[in-house]
């Protein structure tokens, strides 16, 4: 007869908890969607979602959010610093218009707090 | 001990006993409130478990088959999302404990109701995963994968309360058992 | 019943230890994050450790805090320092007194690298307005004609007054260190402790992550998706000045937004500088002076400066830091 609990379960169970915890929970840094900050507030984009087009007060931005991070394709700014900073990939990375005030960024677990620039 | 055409037919009897009371388990377990809309006891993977034990990889794979089935059928999810995910985790449990069963038996029905319940949660995250694009839902892993271990283990004792009415296999069943 | 006894125990002795580690454990929630345009910049408040409910109206505060500085001082129309530029001076309200006070003490410490009557020449480079032809000697010229920390009058009052001397102040590279240390201030009244202001990348650190040092990236001059490294930071101010925040480039030269009041043109000495201080509004002023004057002098000045360390990119792309700059900002253990 098979019986109900046996000290093999107890270490079954406590190797199955350690495993959920520390292996295959640990902080794996993907980034999972995009965040779009504009004028007209926060909007959670999924990655791969495509181009977005987002206006600020100079025109419109394109966003152009792939599966594995975001640019900014097209601003109508003077200096085009959001659209030579090509894409971003890293989670917490933001590529942002000032002038247009839009702003993307990569969502997901970041391996820093804040970024000094 | 398959030869008798009649011990098999009275098997099937009881397989098909066990999907269904499998079947109300579900339904049950779907109109209890549940701490969070993934969350459930699981109490229907304890047949597929005691399927295994008493009689055999064939029969739970039934037990499971006709659960996924019948528990779709019963609260109208068929071949909906939640379906395939009740179809990957409820595989991937049949799996894992299938094999836990053939391990020399030291193993106890806690052990490996907690084991079905991980791959279960596991292969259920890996199919929302597949569903939705996105590996973000492995963030629910600690979570998850806790309450499900914990569910197994209570899983568990429930299969090993409804084996202990199930005869052992190759003895001959109680009369009244046989009536049916 | 003895052996029953040691069969179980090894078992259930691992289990409660995995258990106690678990629960000790338990993943911290994120902290909150907020994050809006204002000061012409992205500015986001990250507060660790309240509730998800109340955490907006706490960050609230320190919006509003950052508000108020702009409205005053920047060099916008309609602001009392337009006003007090079109007037040649006048009466100064207390916090545009102290950032005043501020940046003239800082322009007299750093021998003018630093001097909050650039303002002629932000307005000839105008690097904001995107490419076009920079300036000529000419104009260069005339423009530092009207640059001198030295004319302005101040005095402290109450009520402080200034007479500009036919300059025009321009407080923007030092008035978002004061907004960072009023809206620190803010929310340091409203009873949170552990929190980052990041305005644009000048950031007040403060507190911790739940015990545990909060993590700054600093950005790469060159590499937009690189840290030059990353650090745990007192809690305090990391200011950093780059000529990458702002620039275009216009005949294989980079045009960027710091200037130096001393030859009208853009500072050539460094990519970039951060500093620590313990407030921003001294950061701010010590960044700008610092990237002004060249990694040499800038470095010297620093380590003559108490209470203020930095890290410098020069020209070429080497990194140099103050003896203790990783006293104030040790680098990040892992990743």
């Amino acid at each position: 007869m098979r019986r109900r609990f046996t000290p093999l379960d107890a270490l079954v169970v406590a190797g199955l908890l350690a495993l959920n915890w520390a292996v295959l929970g640990r902080d794996r840094g993907e980034p999972s969607a995009a965040e779009i900050v504009s004028a007209s507030g926060i909007r959670q984009v999924r990655l791969g979602a495509g181009v977005v087009r987002v206006g600020g007060p100079l025109g419109e931005t394109v966003v152009e959010v792939a599966p594995d991070g975001v640019r900014v394709a097209s601003s109508p700014c003077p200096l085009q610093l959001c659209v030579r900073q090509g894409w971003v990939r890293r989670p917490g990375g933001v590529v942002a218009c000032l002038p247009n005030r839009v702003a993307v960024r990569v969502a997901g677990r970041e391996g820093v707090d804040a970024v000094g620039r | 001990m398959r030869s008798a055409g009649d011990g098999s037919a009275r098997r099937l009897a009881r397989v098909g006993l066990l999907i269904a009371l499998a079947g109300v388990l579900q339904v049950l377990e779907a109109s209890v409130p549940s701490p969070a809309p993934w969350f459930r006891l699981g109490l229907s993977n304890a047949l597929v478990l005691v399927a295994l034990e008493r009689w055999g990889v064939r029969e739970g794979a039934m037990v499971a088959a006709g659960k996924v089935l019948l528990g779709a059928l019963l609260t109208g999810r068929l071949l909906s999302p939640g379906f395939f995910l009740a179809v990957s985790g409820t595989g991937a449990a049949l799996v894992v404990m299938a094999a836990a069963v053939r391990l020399p038996g030291i193993l106890g029905y806690a052990g490996i109701g907690a084991l079905g319940a991980q791959a279960h949660a596991v292969a259920q995250l890996a199919a929302a995963a597949v569903l939705l694009g996105t590996p973000a839902v492995w963030g629910l892993l600690p979570v998850m994968g806790t309450l499900a271990v914990v569910a197994g283990c209570f899983t568990g004792a429930a299969a090993a309360a409804v084996a202990a009415l199930v005869p052992e296999p190759g003895l001959t069943p109680p009369p009244r058992a046989g009536t049916g | 019943m003895s052996r029953q006894l040691r069969r179980w125990a090894a078992p259930l002795a691992v289990l409660a230890l995995v258990a106690w580690y678990g629960v000790s454990r338990r993943p911290e929630p994120p902290p909150a994050v907020e994050t809006r345009f204002l000061m012409d910049t992205l500015v986001s408040v990250t507060l660790w450790g309240t509730d998800r409910a109340d955490a907006p109206g706490r960050i609230g505060v320190a919006f509003e805090a950052l508000e108020a500085v702009d409205r005053a001082m920047a060099r916008k129309e309609g602001t009392p320092l337009w006003a007090l530029n079109r007037a040649g001076g006048g009466i100064l309200d207390p916090a545009t007194a102290e950032v005043v006070s501020a940046s003239l003490a800082w322009a007299r410490r750093t021998g003018g690298a630093f001097d909050p009557t650039v303002a002629p020449l932000i307005d000839l480079w105008d690097v904001l307005a995107g490419p076009h032809p920079p300036p000529s000697g000419g104009q260069i010229a005339a423009a530092l004609g009207r640059v001198g920390w030295e004319r302005v009058r101040f005095a402290p009052g109450p009520p402080a007054r200034v007479d500009l001397g036919g300059t025009a102040l321009d407080l923007g590279a030092i008035a978002k260190g004061y907004a960072l240390d009023r809206a620190a201030a803010a929310l340091r009244a409203g009873g949170a402790a552990d929190f980052i202001v990041n305005a644009g990348g000048d950031l007040v650190v403060a507190g911790s992550k739940g015990g545990r040092p909060w993590r700054v990236g600093i950005q790469h001059p060159r590499d937009p998706e690189r840290f030059l490294r990353v650090v745990e930071p007192r809690p305090g101010a990391l200011v950093t000045s780059g000529d990458y925040e702002r620039f275009y480039e216009w005949e294989g030269e980079r045009v960027h937004h710091i200037l130096d009041p001393r030859t009208g043109r853009p500072a050539g000495g460094c990519r970039s500088v951060t500093v620590w201080a313990s407030r921003a509004i001294d950061a701010d002023a010590l960044a700008t002076a610092v990237f002004v004057l060249g990694p040499d002098a800038g470095l010297a000045l620093l380590e003559a400066t108490a209470g203020a360390e930095g890290l410098v990119v020069d020209a070429v792309g080497r990194v140099r830091e103050t003896a203790g700059f990783g006293r104030v900002a040790p680098g990040a253990a892992g990743r």
